[in-house]
């Protein structure tokens, strides 16, 4: 009798445990999506309805904020943005794509690369060298801002595709090294080994074996090395001026009228810049959550 | 012809010396097994075989060509993985054929080369499922078929059955002689079982310290060990070792034991002729100890410690001071602790060792 009264007061025990943690998890869901909410509402509001100081749930929405973004309408609001200049909206959003997409690839593929030297070879002071690449990303970037500014003037690297290649993929080799080799480490060097009694030589086993293995790793590097870049300001505003305006430059900029910050066209630049992202990780949510070695080496 | 020839293979990992100076050599479709404990260099020299690993010096020679420089790829070999090594992102079927797709054969000639080995090892039914979804057996086999399917000239295997369940180390064990023998393969097989070694092996290499003790057929080692390291290594359990010195022209003193054993002329004349003042070792397998109850004159009395009743057969502890002694006895022979018995051991069967060198001398 006793023992059923324990069981059952564990088991009411466990029911007020798990009503706790789902409250706390929804206050935290709550606080992170909250801004976002907030901003997609305001989006399809106009000037006067945000600011109501009692805000309505159920409103009169207007689409005018996204046709400013598409260059179909201009803004009511005087002096909004530069509006008809080469730095349209969709020019720029295409110029972040490419440099994020660019940059992150390259800052995979040579990642990878270093990153599977650094798990599988012996070398002199790896252990240096691994601190070292590591040490990039010790200092602040805007530590390193006007020295950049007056490297890449000089070399005429100021506002080109280029400059923004070397940057962004510097920022993020470190990165990409560090979680490569740690994916390597965890895939038994006996995988390449066997490709290579079955014929292989090392190159062709680390494309056809170690690769697919490490899919997750790829994959966790590239949402996070994309997102960095994705949403990187500081080099953005300084290097990019003219010919190569990015998009979080073109929001900060475009959405500045003569009478203060056009917070709808924010709003709406901003919801449409967030959606590449959502769909790419939402594209290798499947990888971010399981690797496919899971449960195959055995020992 | 020898299949493989080692000409003193050296290979270190920095300081540490996994092969020693090892020669060998290995005819075309013999059965060998490398035997020893972990850490005796048995594996070592396998992947050096294969080229996985560099010896540092020696020649490996595979069909008489010189292969230390040639890549693994190019040398012919299957190699089995203890942990098999599997590929976790092909299934079955791929996993077999991907040593055929390295060279890009053609589709049909892949298939049928599958097929053959498929039917061979019996795995149809698993072709579709990946390597996690597996039983031990079955990823064992599917191991086996990817090794075989390119028919390479050796067939190397690093402890294949030692991830299995007892139950299943036995039929697979069966199944790798079958194969070898229904292929003619070359095969070499690393195990740290002695057991398994004598059921399968043509040949056994012992090894201990990166050094081979002897190779010989499983018979001959078993019952003519080199040294005392094979003695006790092989044989479950081990041979049991006597300290002794010749006493008069026709017995042994059995130090520990205190009591004296009369011994043949032949093991007498063999001890003098090593010079004077040498001490022995008496090794006595437990199936040669041959327990009576009845005092026996050939032999000396001690006392039962414990019996360990295994079914088929019995061990029987004996004890004489601090010496242990090991005797596999009937399985009706059910002495009780503190029984006084008489060991009376094979003449035949007593090994006498050097006890300086460890080496035999009989």
């Amino acid at each position: 009798m006793a023992q059923i009264a324990r069981k059952k007061r564990k088991k009411g025990a466990k029911i007020v445990v798990n009503v706790i943690i789902g409250i706390v998890i929804a206050l935290v869901f709550a606080a992170y999506v909250f801004p976002i909410f907030w901003m997609g509402v305001s989006s399809f509001k106009t000037k006067v309805q945000i600011f109501d100081p009692q805000p309505k749930l159920f409103f009169k929405a207007t689409l005018n904020n996204y046709k400013v973004f598409f260059g179909v309408s201009e803004s009511s609001e005087v002096g909004a943005g530069r509006r008809g200049a080469a730095t349209s909206f969709i020019a720029a959003m295409l110029r972040s794509i490419l440099i994020t997409g660019a940059s992150t690839f390259l800052a995979i593929v040579l990642g990878t690369m270093a990153g599977y030297v650094l798990s599988r070879y012996q070398m002199k002071a790896k252990d240096d060298l691994m601190f070292f690449i590591l040490s990039t990303r010790m200092l602040p970037p805007i530590v390193a801002l006007i020295p950049i500014y007056l490297l890449f003037t000089n070399m005429g690297l100021k506002d080109t595709l280029a400059a923004f290649l070397i940057i962004y993929t510097n920022f993020n080799l470190a990165f990409s090294v560090w979680i490569m080799k740690g994916f390597f480490d965890d895939v038994p060097f006996s995988f390449e080994e066997a490709a290579m009694c079955d014929g292989y030589t090392r190159f062709r086993a680390f494309i056809k074996v170690v690769l697919p293995m490490v899919t997750t790793g790829l994959a966790a590097t590239a949402v996070f090395c994309g997102i960095l870049v994705w949403n990187e300001f500081l080099f953005a505003i300084i290097i990019g001026t003219r010919k190569w305006v990015l998009m979080p430059p073109m929001i900060f900029t475009a959405s500045y009228g003569t009478e203060g910050v056009i917070w709808g066209v924010l709003a709406s630049s901003s919801i449409i810049y967030i959606i590449p992202v959502v769909v790419f990780t939402y594209l290798v949510r499947k990888h971010l959550l399981r690797g496919v070695t899971f449960g195959v080496i055995r020992g | 012809m020898s299949m493989i020839r080692l000409v003193n293979l050296t290979k270190r990992f920095g300081k540490t010396v996994a092969v020693k100076n090892s020669n060998l050599e290995i005819e075309k479709g013999e059965f060998v097994v490398f035997l020893g404990p972990s850490g005796c260099g048995k594996t070592t020299t396998l992947r050096c075989i294969a080229g996985l690993d560099n010896p540092e010096e020696g020649e490996i020679y595979i069909e008489n060509e010189l292969v230390n420089d040639l890549p693994t790829l190019d040398r012919d070999v299957g190699f089995v993985f203890q942990h098999y090594a599997l590929f976790p992102h092909m299934n079955v079927l791929q996993n077999i054929s991907f040593p055929l797709r390295a060279m890009r054969n053609k589709k049909s000639d892949v298939e049928r080369e599958v097929k053959k080995i498929v039917d061979l090892l019996r795995i149809k039914d698993i072709l579709h499922l990946r390597p996690a979804h597996l039983s031990g057996g079955d990823l064992q086999r599917v191991a086996l078929a990817r090794a075989l399917v390119i028919k390479p000239k050796v067939f190397l295997l690093d402890e294949p059955l030692s991830t299995l369940d007892t139950e299943f180390r036995e039929e697979a064990r069966t199944m790798i002689k079958r194969i070898h023998l229904d292929i003619g393969s070359t095969t070499i097989y690393v195990t740290h079982d002695q057991m398994e070694a004598m059921a399968i092996a043509d040949r056994i290499v012992t090894m201990n310290f990166g050094e081979i003790q002897q190779v010989d057929t499983p018979e001959n080692i078993y019952h003519n060990p080199t040294n005392m390291f094979v003695a006790n290594f092989l044989g479950s359990p081990g041979m049991n070792f006597v300290d002794c010195e010749l006493e008069g022209d026709s017995s042994l003193k059995l130090k520990q034991i205190g009591k004296f054993l009369k011994v043949g002329r032949t093991i007498v004349e063999k001890m003098k002729s090593m010079g004077a003042g040498k001490s022995f070792v008496m090794g006595i397998r437990p199936e040669d100890a041959g327990v009576r109850v009845k005092r026996d004159d050939m032999g000396f009395d001690m006392e039962v410690a414990v019996v360990e009743e295994l079914g088929p057969e019995n061990i029987v502890n004996l004890r004489a001071g601090d010496q242990i002694i090991k005797a596999l006895t009937s399985p009706d022979f059910l002495p009780k602790s503190g029984d006084s018995v008489w060991v009376v051991p094979d003449q035949d069967r007593i090994r006498i060792f050097d006890r300086e060198t460890q080496k035999e001398i009989l």
